[in-house]
């Protein structure tokens, strides 16, 4: 369960102020967030994540105030438990579909990367449409394929909480109904809790949940 | 480490033409003054141990320098001839031993050098096989000429005329090889070495012909006397010297102003070798006496301190083009941080992070450093071969 309690956050030399009072998610729930531009949708992602801190008030996932954590302890908390996607996809242009998958593992001495990980890789490359793609950079692929490979990456780690960020603005209806599939499907096996912000009004009969930030931030 | 390692090699790997861009400029920035430094050092030291062997040279009166460089490393030169009759004027002194050289002539371009088979005992070169030449006509190949030549023991090489437009002498000679030298890692090992006068008979001043008398056919006579039979260029000269025809050779003018090139003198001692050089103080003709030491020291002291010049200049562009890498690098850092935001989102260790770009940096100046040391290592063992080639 995550749960965010009287949240507070100001970016430096900014007058935007996030407030937030009281919001919970329940395990394994796939909620959707919607809110208009500048609500503050990419900073509460970000929150919960732990990239940023809150100046006051606390977060928590299954219990763990991770705003209480030291930076480091943040990061490996991060890469261990959720998953993460963005709008923008942000893959690295060096590494191949396989190796931009397995980059969590790269870059973080807690996650131990060995062949069964390497298989869990290809078979989530397998189950996206990807497995012949693999060895492929992103500049070969399409923009659905890229954001299918971002996916994988943030799956990969098998997290408990998946948070993604606009994941489906880039991408035409077919590319973005597939994307949807494809996460709430994997969530709900795996009982993956899934919190996706998003403005496409679209997609909200595929959640559980949907939260309208704009009436919860003050 | 190693993950690290796989990304920062992927990253160098896929922009390839950039790190390979990256890692030229730095090796060159090191190679170009380490090698600079390598090959003056590597020179000098040849240079000077050849000249400091070599405690005095004769020539006539010119540049000392190109009679060093003709002397010790038989180089073309133009240097005036020195009569022959030099040759007992010093020995008659008995202050050292006199070593003659004729450095006029090519077996293709490998040098013959007409000298006498002191030479060989003075310069303490052995042989790898046969023996010193003995008559007229006979030769000894330099280890290098000999595989340069593909000439073994008993074969025979053939001199090139002197000149295209030489048609009045320096014919082609045909010389049989008695001996060849154990590699010296000196011009020795390029050179053909044969008797003084093998190579006048080079020069036409010493040649052999069909026997003239008066039985001679009157087609290869232009005129004949009771005393006097006077041969037509028909006459049949010989290209070889064999035992059959060596009698035939003579010479043509007095021996004693036959030309030669330049002189070693090996003086007794340190007294005969100031005394040598005082006599030649006072002469009036065209010769002069040179310490292939001293002289050689002067040009080196010229070309090192051209040397130390472009070494000054070549670090003004080091320092310059490692500013220009730092810019580069932190330009490329500048460029990827939205890359470096992404893997700190993602929950990337700050450590790992900074390991994998520290590492592309290392790994492309590791390389270039890498490549320097090669290249330097290269001029090292090539270094002499390479001066002899292009700056003697």
């Amino acid at each position: 369960m995550i749960h965010c309690k009287d949240i507070s956050f100001k970016y430096p030399k900014s007058d935007f102020i996030f407030q937030l009072a009281d919001l919970n998610f329940e395990s394994s729930q796939q909620t959707a967030v919607i809110g208009p531009s500048g609500c503050g949708k990419t900073t509460f992602i970000h929150l919960l994540s732990g990239i940023l801190l809150p100046e006051s008030g606390s977060i928590s996932i299954d219990n763990v105030i991770i705003n209480q954590y030291k930076n480091n302890e943040r990061r490996d908390f991060r890469i261990a438990t959720i998953g993460l996607i963005f709008q923008e996809f942000e893959l690295l242009e060096y590494l191949s579909v396989l190796d931009n998958i397995l980059l969590p593992y790269r870059i973080n001495s807690i996650l131990q990367l060995d062949e069964t990980v390497k298989q869990r890789a290809k078979d989530l490359a397998d189950r996206v449409g990807l497995s012949n793609k693999l060895n492929r950079y992103p500049k070969q692929l399409s923009q659905g394929e890229r954001q299918r490979v971002a996916v994988c990456r943030a799956l990969i780690t098998q997290p408990k909480v998946l948070l993604c960020d606009e994941p489906t603005a880039n991408l035409d209806p077919e590319n973005r109904d597939n994307i949807i599939n494809i996460l709430t499907q994997y969530c709900k096996v795996q009982k993956t809790t899934l919190i996706v912000v998003t403005h496409d009004h679209d997609i909200l009969n595929k959640f559980e949940q949907v939260v309208n930030l704009k009436s919860l931030i003050s | 480490m190693s993950q690290q390692f796989y990304l920062a090699w992927a990253y160098l790997k896929y922009h390839w033409l950039k790190t390979l861009v990256l890692i030229v400029a730095i090796s060159l920035v090191l190679f170009i003054p380490l090698g600079l430094n390598t090959l003056s050092k590597k020179g000098s030291k040849n240079m000077m141990a050849r000249a400091e062997n070599t405690p005095l040279l004769v020539g006539a009166k010119g540049s000392d320098t190109e009679l060093n460089l003709s002397a010790l490393y038989f180089k073309k030169s133009h240097l005036d001839p020195i009569p022959h009759h030099i040759v007992s004027e010093l020995v008659n002194t008995k202050l050292g031993a006199v070593i003659p050289l004729h450095l006029k002539y090519q077996v293709k371009n490998q040098p013959i050098v007409g000298t006498s088979s002191e030479y060989f005992k003075f310069r303490k070169t052995s042989f790898q096989s046969g023996r010193p030449m003995a008559m007229l006509g006979e030769c000894v190949l330099g280890s290098e000429a000999a595989k340069i030549l593909q000439i073994n023991l008993g074969e025979s090489v053939i001199s090139s005329p002197a000149s295209t437009f030489d048609i009045a002498g320096s014919y082609p000679l045909k010389m049989t090889v008695v001996g060849i030298l154990n590699p010296t890692g000196t011009p020795d090992d390029n050179a053909v070495f044969t008797d003084i006068k093998t190579t006048w008979v080079i020069s036409g001043l010493a040649h052999g012909h069909e026997n003239l008398n008066e039985k001679t056919a009157d087609s290869l006579v232009l005129s004949k006397s009771k005393t006097e039979v006077v041969a037509s260029p028909a006459i049949l000269s010989y290209t070889e010297i064999t035992p059959e025809n060596i009698d035939s050779f003579h010479f043509h003018g007095n021996p004693e102003e036959f030309p030669l090139q330049a002189l070693i003198i090996n003086p007794t001692d340190k007294k005969g070798s100031l005394m040598l050089r005082g006599r030649f103080e006072n002469r009036t003709d065209n010769l002069h006496i040179v310490v292939p030491k001293i002289t050689m020291k002067a040009l080196l002291d010229t070309v090192l301190s051209v040397k130390d010049l472009i070494m000054l200049a070549a670090i003004s562009i080091g320092i310059a083009t490692l500013i220009i890498l730092t810019l580069v690098f932190s330009l490329s850092l500048q460029l990827r941080k939205g890359e470096i935001n992404t893997m700190n989102r993602i929950g990337g260790a700050s450590n790992a992070i900074q390991l994998v770009l520290s590492l592309e940096i290392i790994i492309t100046i590791g390389i270039g450093i890498l490549l320097a040391a090669l290249l330097v290592l290269t001029l090292n063992l090539y270094g002499p071969y390479l001066i002899e080639k292009f700056i003697l």
